[in-house]
């Protein structure tokens, strides 16, 4: 690890660190017990809060990122010696500390700007609710949980802060709880994701048992030195090599990511999710909550094998394309961000499944910005117009101006139009998705024409929302004539998220080289999991050189592990099967063919680096060019074809899904997941819960009952005992005894004569037995 | 004046046994007389009379003994505390007869029968 | 049988059935006093000439006479009374006799083995004397018996007090 240097003093970080989620922890506590008491219902509590996290995170972005520069700076507060010990019993010792790089910094400051402009725009938004401190509390709580997920330095607690984001979610979904809708989305959201949760425990806990240690910089350190724990021989596992657990290990991980991040097959919570207010639209599933999921992808990058790698290109490039073609076919405003949102996560795994770590983690980054921008746009328009449904609006560019203006840049900004934010990030994805379709055979060009035509959809769905709310003619007069711009206090936050739409790509080159990005020269991709085989204990950092030559290790390491890849292959297949998709296993024929090809050369040791660095490197430079222009003619036919169909109205949209009638209908219905989960899952669920529970009441309980009825009839030959043995014994020494005495009484005659005589008998009696 | 009456006295000096048996059966035989009397007689007097009897008979038993049987004066010391206790168990029962005379009416002591239900 | 003893044994057991047998009281009072007289002839062959001279004095004395005023205070109609019938007492006559006729033989057999041949008759008189006043010998039942006789006599009147008696007078229970 590279000496960090003291930039920063260890006590700033760790009260910044600290801090970080301690304060909107006390935010959310004060607002909790003390809210209404509070005046303006305390919402400047938890305003204060967030604006003074970002304070902290803004600063630190400035001392770290534009003022120090160095894409290998970190800081772990285990080395300042500064953790704490949670768990210590025997071997199982748990602590934790505060871990800073790049990445989180970015990450931070991210998140807490976003999240003051949310805070004050919701003030506006969420006025005269009758639980307005609690929205605050809530939104405050939520900080203090995933300011607690970025800041920590080991898996099991970015687990449990993970976690409490759920928790999070689900309050805040379930906001309105007397509605009828928000409480079946949040509890739909907390049980699709307790699934991925499952997985994700389940890998973090294989992780522990490989490398007995879960914080990040060791993790890496003993992965990179391929020191592989045994497992014990009555492990479920015991058999596997080290490379197909690590796979398996970041595949289960990973199914963490894919139920945070709303990834097929665990979507389905998102779209519902929408029930809840729409700040907490923008803030959690836009821009922070569902990004987490790509975090700690990102996080966890080192980690993942090639295999696992391609398991998550392919989800994510499903992910795209089906959110997309959703996005196209709904009518409620907030449920197009939403597929949008799906579709864009889709691509930043996708990204950082090709090899596209920066592209991926950047995109994370700026359309966070952009779509807390369209969310919270949305939120305006809602507010005018009291309608989320398209259907129901109409030219409000009019009357809306500001909503209108930062509305369209962000849409500018995902399409990912050339310049603005979005444009940056998102043809690096393109690009990498080209090249590693160049590097690793025809069935890997898959992500990169679900990214394409992705890429064409994107644009076409948002300029078709752009046009149907805010041009043409309005459809309902009444709410049309009610319109009106928001205030201030929700128009500001807007502003500064389109801004930063603009120019969050840090440049206005619409050819960049990778250098020009401020992010690509600040985050570097760190060496995969892949460079285990060879040795290598490069650790993350180097230049992005190095990083890319890291990436032709990745190549050589698939090459060397001649057999590994083959296991790797089947496993490779059977992950396939587990996220349950149709989606060929482009994996394992990728996997086999550099194998063959690279067998030849017999690459081992150091020359790997030299010989196989080229591939990547060159098939990115390559892929450049031909991305950029895929992307732009994918942007351009989008815009026209909804400018046609919405806009000028030269094709009717009725037609066109009469046309395709049976597609459109499916994907109306969402691909039916939700009639597939709900029959098949909780229907299969709900029978198995009805035959456990008729075990339970009819043998269970008989067993109980028949045991009841034993001691009941024991109970009964007791008593019969008891009534006639014991009780028959006392009465016959009742009889007996009134017997004696009624005979006894006998000699009481009161005769004298009879005394007299029987006294002389007695005496006789006596005398005899005395002599 | 007891030298004349001992001029009654009996039995040769060496005859020994007959004349103890002789005295023997005559007291034994007063005894039995004595307790008929007590056992089958109504009048509570007969009662009285019949252990006055049955004591002469243990009382000639004790003087045949002493002299018979070598216990020189005892047996007629106890012989004449036995005369003194008769005598003042005689006043008593006397006295207890009188009382049931006056509180039954009678002496007949088949009458004297409140206890019997 | 010397003669003395047959005729002073026959009054005694004369006197013994008459008591017992008559159906007269007073004749049966009277059977006892000849049998008392009789006992009181044994003494005097039995060389007791003290005791014998006692007896006359205190029985045939004092308790017959003290029997007679009895018998004419409380008997009212008739002097005869029946006898009441009583099975049990002939078998237990029967038994006592068999009883008393084995002991006395068992007796006889230790005396005849022990026993030392009667000495000659003394006067006893003055021995009585030495040893109811001599303190190893029968002073202290001499004393209690003397305060025996004093209790009865309370006693006795007490009894038979009128009025202020022991039990107060009692209905006559109908049989």
């Amino acid at each position: 690890m590279p000496d960090p240097g003291q930039l920063v003093a260890d006590g700033t970080l760790l009260a910044i660190g600290l801090g970080l989620f301690l304060v909107p922890l006390l935010a959310a506590l004060v607002l909790i017990f003390f809210g209404r008491k509070l005046p303006r219902g305390g919402d400047w509590v938890a305003q204060t809060a967030i604006v003074s996290c970002a304070a902290a995170g803004v600063w630190l972005f400035g001392k770290v990122i534009v003022g120090h520069g160095d894409p290998g700076w970190h800081w772990w507060s285990h080395d300042a010696g500064l953790e704490w010990e949670w768990i210590a019993a025997g071997p199982l010792r748990f602590t934790v500390g505060l871990f800073f790089d790049n990445l989180s910094v970015i990450m931070v400051a991210m998140v807490t700007v976003v999240a003051s402009c949310i805070f004050f725009f919701s003030a506006g938004y969420m006025h005269g609710d009758r639980d307005y401190p609690r929205f605050f509390a809530y939104l405050s709580y939520f900080c203090f949980a995933m300011m607690g997920l970025v800041v920590v330095d080991n898996l099991l607690f970015l687990f449990i802060f993970w976690e409490l984001v759920g928790v999070g979610s689900y309050l805040l979904i379930g906001f309105f709880y007397d509605q009828v809708e928000p409480p079946k989305a949040s509890l739909k959201a907390f049980m699709v994701n307790r699934v991925g949760d499952v997985l994700f425990l389940l890998g973090i806990i294989l992780a522990w048992q490989l490398f007995g240690t879960l914080r990040y910089p060791e993790l890496f350190e003993r992965l990179a030195a391929g020191q592989f724990a045994a497992l014990a021989p009555d492990h479920v596992l015991a058999g596997w090599d080290s490379q197909s657990l690590l796979t398996l290990s970041g595949i289960l991980v990973f199914c963490g990511a894919v139920s945070k991040s709303a990834q097929l097959p665990l979507h389905t919570w998102l779209p519902d999710a929408m029930a809840g207010p729409t700040p907490v639209s923008a803030l959690i599933h836009a821009a922070t909550m569902v990004a987490a999921g790509v975090f700690m992808v990102g996080r966890m990058y080192p980690y993942f094998t090639p295999t696992a790698l391609g398991v998550i290109a392919s989800v994510g490039a499903c992910t795209a394309l089906v959110g997309a073609t959703m996005g196209l076919v709904m009518w409620d405003i907030k449920k197009v961000l939403a597929y949008s949102t799906m579709s864009q996560l889709g691509f930043m795994m996708m990204g950082l499944g090709v090899g596209g770590y920066v592209a991926g983690l950047f995109h994370l980054i700026t359309h966070a910005f952009f779509k807390a921008c369209l969310f919270l746009g949305s939120g305006s328009v809602i507010h005018a117009v009291h309608s989320q449904d398209m259907r129901d609006m109409g030219s409000l560019r009019k009357k809306m101006p500001v909503t209108y203006a930062t509305f369209l840049v962000s849409t500018l900004a995902l399409a990912g139009v050339p310049m603005f934010a979005g444009y940056y990030s998102k043809d690096q994805i393109v690009a990498n998705a080209l090249a590693w379709g160049l590097t690793h055979g025809a069935a890997a060009f898959v992500p990169f024409v679900f990214g394409a035509v992705g890429a064409f959809m994107t644009t076409f769905y948002m300029f078709r929302l752009v046009f149907l709310t805010f041009h043409g003619a309005p459809a309902d007069s009444h709410r049309y004539e009610h319109a009106h711009e928001s205030p201030a206090v929700m128009a500001l936050p807007l502003m500064v998220l389109a801004t930063v739409a603009i120019f969050g790509g840090g440049t206005l080159n619409p050819l960049p080289h990778n250098e020009d990005l401020w992010f690509n020269r600040m985050v570097h991709q760190p060496a995969s999991a892949a460079a285990l085989g060879l040795g290598l204990a490069s650790a993350h950092g180097g230049s992005a050189a190095a990083g890319e030559a890291a990436h032709g290790e990745v190549a050589g390491g698939e090459a060397a592990h001649g057999q590994a890849a083959h296991g790797e292959a089947a496993h490779g297949e059977v992950a396939h099967g587990e996220v349950a998709h149709g989606e060929p296993a482009h994996g394992a024929p990728a996997h086999g063919e550099p194998a063959q090809a690279a067998a030849g050369a017999q690459a081992h040791g150091e020359q790997a680096a030299a010989e196989h660095g080229d591939p990547w490197a060159h098939a990115l430079h390559e892929a450049h060019y031909p991305a950029l222009v895929v992307s732009l003619v994918a942007i351009v036919l989008g815009f026209l074809l909804a400018r046609r169909m919405y806009l000028t109205h030269a094709t009717d949209p009725a037609e066109v899904s009469a046309r395709f009638g049976p597609m459109h209908r499916i994907i109306s219905n969402k691909y039916y997941f939700d009639e597939f989960y709900a029959r098949g899952v909780v229907g299969n669920l709900h029978r198995l819960n009805r035959g456990l529970a008729w075990f339970d009441k009819n043998l269970l309980d008989g067993l109980v009952n028949l045991m009841a009825w034993l001691c009941r009839g024991v109970a009964f030959f007791s008593g019969l005992f008891d009534t006639y043995v014991i009780d028959g014994l006392v009465n016959f020494w009742r009889g007996f005894t009134r017997g004696l005495a009624s005979v006894l009484r006998l000699l009481q005659t009161g005769n004298a004569r009879d005394y007299l005589t029987w006294s002389l008998v007695g005496a006789i009696i006596l005398v005899f037995v005395l002599a | 004046m007891t030298t004349p009456l001992l001029a009654l006295q009996a039995g040769a000096p060496g005859t020994l046994v007959g004349s103890l048996s002789s005295y023997l059966v005559v007291s034994g035989v007063l005894f039995v007389l004595g307790v008929a009397t007590i056992l089958t007689r109504r009048n509570a007097l007969y009662i009285l009379m019949g252990t006055e009897l049955i004591l002469n008979a243990a009382n000639i038993n004790f003087v045949a003994f002493a002299r018979f049987g070598g216990f020189g004066m005892d047996g007629q010391v106890m012989a004449l505390i036995v005369i003194m206790l008769a005598a003042a168990e005689a006043a008593i029962a006397l006295a207890i007869v009188l009382r049931i005379f006056h509180d039954f009416g009678s002496i007949d002591i088949t009458r004297t029968d409140s206890l019997r239900d | 049988m010397d003669f003395m003893f047959v005729v002073f044994a026959a009054l005694a057991l004369v006197g013994g059935l008459v008591m017992a047998f008559h159906q007269s009281i007073v004749h049966s009072a009277f059977g006892l006093v000849a049998s008392l007289f009789g006992v009181a002839g044994l003494y005097w062959t039995l060389g007791a000439d003290f005791l014998g001279g006692l007896q006359v004095l205190i029985y045939v004395g004092g308790i017959t006479v003290l029997l007679l005023f009895a018998v004419m205070l409380s008997t009212r109609d008739s002097t005869r009374m029946a006898f009441g019938r009583y099975v049990l007492v002939a078998p237990i006559i029967g038994l006592l006799g068999m009883f008393l006729f084995q002991v006395y033989q068992g007796v006889l057999q230790v005396v005849t083995e022990l026993g030392s041949p009667p000495g000659e008759p003394e006067p006893t008189t003055q021995r009585f004397g030495e040893l109811f006043l001599a303190r190893e010998g029968y002073l202290l039942p001499f004393e209690l018996v003397a305060v025996l006789l004093l209790l009865v006599l309370i006693g006795a009147v007490t009894v038979a007090r009128r009025g202020h008696g022991a039990a107060g007078p009692r209905r006559e229970s109908t049989t």
